[in-house]
């Protein structure tokens, strides 16, 4: 350096170039001393040159940097190698900046260290940024490990690179590990293929990934989980590895096989008992209906329904009642319904529903509703019509036997009369003179009692005939006075005292009169029989009529038998319950089938006094029958 | 006309009471009817009827009860029974409990004026 400065105008020429050197030049005895510092070094500082000298250059460095630059610098210096560190120096203004230290050695021909020249370089902006971007990096695995839930960042290949503190919990593994570990593993072998063809055309494509599939937990139980996965790009665009986030479904899908399954066993429901539901607006006519609903009527499931469309296959007879049902509906009223439907496949089918107003949306009403196809009940109803008819015949065969007695005695009574007035009638006209006037009288009564004996018949007839079952407004009291008259001698026979209170002005009931006075005439016997051991006091039998609540008639008939015991009143009016010897036991329960077929109730209760009242309740009217 | 014996009629039913008596005037009996039991034992007829001709089955006392009544009273007038209920079992008891005869509805004239002349025989 010397013998470079031995020239002023070359050592101005040289300070000069040293001086504009973008950094801060300095040069070192061997021992360390500085020498030199060029005009930088002393404009950043703010110190001069000759207070930076030999060692007072040291005031400029960090004093947290110094020991370190001291204790490696000796080192360095002694291998004689360049060297680099990094190190603060204070500026003139008393802030500091890091600097790049670099030293290089000068060295003789006989290879001894002459000199140590250094050029410190500004890399305080440089190292900010390197920290900001360590922090950054610092800060995104703290975040993905510290993730609330299942999240992993993959590279290209698939190799786990982060990863929550929920994934190692879950899967059961320790991070080396996971590190080594495909993902695959854990997927559940049925939901595997998928998985890998989802998973393949995401990396091919760079597309999002999405897929639901379940995973093995460490106690090897499977959970469902929703698994989204998202490229993790460079600035150029290329894929450098996948984020993944798992999140767990398995209570959603369980909630939601539950909810499927609830939904297929009310669809079963509704398929096995014929029960569609339906959800209306019938003034912007728009319907929505359970797929039951739709079989029912045979239309294509999911099809547009109008009400239209229903009016189309409504059974003709029942248009009217389907139109005035639809009618009182617009007005926002709750709809019971009736009808038949003639399908598109030409089943007659009848429908029964019931529709209630929920809301009212800008003052339409909202229905929800019910219907059901109870073809098979009514069918099935016929055919109980139709047994309970031959039942009902049955036992007026068997009360035909018990009848043939009283027949015989009604009969014979004005039998007896014709016979004997005949008779009398030849003695009167054989008589000399004849006496035509009593022959006269006694013709007179023959025919009289021959009349009668053709009323008995006729009355008997009409009782035994197997007439279709027919509702037609009958005088209650006139049916009741038939099966007394029948019934009479029998009752005498027996020493049954009948004492009838038939109502004035009893208004017509609705009945079939032979089934009415075959109920009757069942209620009078049973009186009769249960008094058949009271020899203590009159064998008092009373037929009562009297208009009931209602707008019904009633007819009852007391005894003053034994009565009934409470335990028994249940089963009075099950088939073939009997308390006689030799009964059939169908008795009532027959009664009851018809008085029920009358829309009316058979019932019994015991007296306050002795014995039983056994009693029905018929309908005036078919108007009767609806308001009950 | 007093020497014709007296037959009483008692039958709750009025076929029989309205052409039997017209019949037995014929075959030249006196004749007075009841339309119960209780209304011949309230009459005063009792002691002068030679023939009882009764109904069984009548509403209150039964014919087989006036019968045990008379009995008891010691009246033993001769009874023929008629019923309209034919039970072949009825008539073979009804004679062993003292009855001329028991002729079920309708019966004959023959019959009827056998079983008065038996009854006749009796008294």
């Amino acid at each position: 350096m010397e013998e470079l400065l031995e020239g002023t105008d070359v050592q101005n020429d040289l300070s000069r170039v040293v001086d504009a050197l973008p950094g801060l030049v300095w040069t070192a005895l061997p021992d360390g001393d500085i020498d030199f510092l060029n005009q930088r070094w002393c404009e950043y500082t703010g110190l001069s040159a000759e207070e930076a000298q030999g060692r007072g250059w040291q005031a400029a460095v960090h004093p947290d940097d110094l020991h370190l630059l001291l204790e490696r610098w000796p080192s360095e210096m002694a291998g004689g190698a360049r060297g680099e560190m990094e190190a603060r120096l204070r500026r003139f203004d008393g802030g500091y900046r890091w600097f790049l230290f670099r030293t290089f050695p000068l060295v003789d021909a006989s290879g001894q260290i002459e000199k140590w020249c250094g050029m410190n370089t500004d890399i305080d902006d440089r190292r900010r940024r390197e920290k900001n971007l360590r922090a950054i990096e610092t800060n995104y695995s703290e975040f993905v490990e510290s993730f609330p839930g299942l999240m992993v960042t993959m590279t290209l290949t698939g190799q786990v690179e982060l990863f929550s503190a929920d994934i190692l919990q879950y899967f059961g593994k320790t991070p080396d590990e996971l590190r080594n570990w495909q993902m695959s593993d854990a997927v559940h072998p049925d939901d595997l293929p998928r998985v890998i063809t989802a998973f393949t055309e995401a990396v091919t494509t760079g597309k999002p990934y999405c897929i639901e599939h379940r995973c093995r937990r460490a106690d090897g139980v499977y959970r469902w989980f929703q698994v989204r996965a998202l490229a993790v790009r460079d600035k150029d665009g290329q894929i450098t590895g996948w984020y993944v986030v798992m999140s767990d479904i398995d209570d959603l899908k369980h909630a939601e096989t539950e909810l499927r399954r609830a939904y297929d066993s009310f669809a079963d429901a509704q398929r096995l008992s014929h029960t569609g539901s339906f959800i209306t607006d019938l003034v912007g006519d728009d319907h929505n209906w359970s797929v039951e609903a739709y079989r029912i009527f045979e239309f294509e499931p999911g099809s547009k329904i109008s009400v239209q469309r229903i009016q189309e296959i409504i059974h003709p007879d029942d248009l009217p009642g389907f139109q005035a049902m639809i009618a009182r509906g617009m007005s926002g009223v709750d709809v019971n319904f009736a009808f038949r439907i003639v399908t598109f496949g030409g089943a007659v089918k009848h429908v029964r529903g019931i529709a209630h107003v929920v809301e009212t949306v800008d003052g339409r009403p909202m229905f929800v509703g019910a219907l059901q196809d109870v073809t098979e009940t009514m069918v099935a109803e016929e055919a109980l019509n139709l047994a309970r008819s031959e039942l009902a015949h049955v036992a007026r065969a068997a009360t035909l036997s018990t009848f043939t007695a009283s027949m015989a005695h009604e009969v014979n009574q004005p039998l007896s009369g014709i016979i004997t007035n005949a008779s009398t009638c030849l003695r009167m006209l054989d008589a000399d003179p004849p006496n035509v006037d009593g022959a006269r009288e006694t013709a007179r009564r023959t025919i009289r009692d021959g009349n009668r004996a053709s009323d008995v018949i006729a009355r008997l007839r009409t009782l035994f005939s197997s007439k279709e079952f027919t509702l037609e407004p009958l005088d209650l009291n006139d049916a009741t006075r038939e099966v007394i008259a029948l019934s009479l001698s029998e009752l005498q026979r027996d020493r049954v005292i009948i004492q009838s209170e038939l109502a004035d002005d009893l208004p017509p009931a609705l009945g079939d009169r032979v089934q009415l006075q075959l109920v009757i005439r069942n209620l009078l016997r049973n009186a009769s029989d249960a008094m058949a051991d009271v020899d203590d006091r009159p064998r008092q039998l009373t037929v009562r009529t009297e208009l009931d609540e209602g707008d019904r008639v009633r007819l009852s008939v007391q005894d003053v038998g034994a009565g009934f015991e409470p335990q028994n009143a249940d089963k009075l009016f099950a088939p073939f319950f009997t308390t006689k010897v030799g009964g059939m036991g169908i008795g009532l329960s027959v009664s009851r089938s018809i008085i029920e077929s009358h829309h009316g109730r058979l019932s019994a209760a015991s007296n306050e006094g002795r014995g039983a009242t056994f009693s029905f309740s018929i309908p005036r009217s078919l108007e009767a029958v609806e308001t009950t | 006309m007093n020497s014709r014996p007296l037959v009483s009629v008692v039958d709750d039913d009025e076929s029989i009471r309205e052409s039997l008596p017209d019949l037995l005037n014929e075959m030249g009996f006196a004749v007075q009817v009841f339309s119960s039991a209780e209304e011949f034992l309230a009459s005063d007829f009792v002691g002068r009827t030679r023939i009882l001709v009764l109904d069984i089955a009548m509403p209150g006392m039964s014919g087989l009860e006036l019968q045990e009544e008379l009995m008891h009273r010691g009246h033993r007038v001769p009874i023929v029974f008629i019923t309209a209920h034919k039970d072949d079992t009825v008539r073979p008891a009804l004679i062993a409990r003292g009855a001329v005869e028991c002729l079920f509805k309708p019966f004959s004239e023959t019959a009827l004026l056998s079983a008065l002349n038996a009854a006749l025989r009796v008294a």
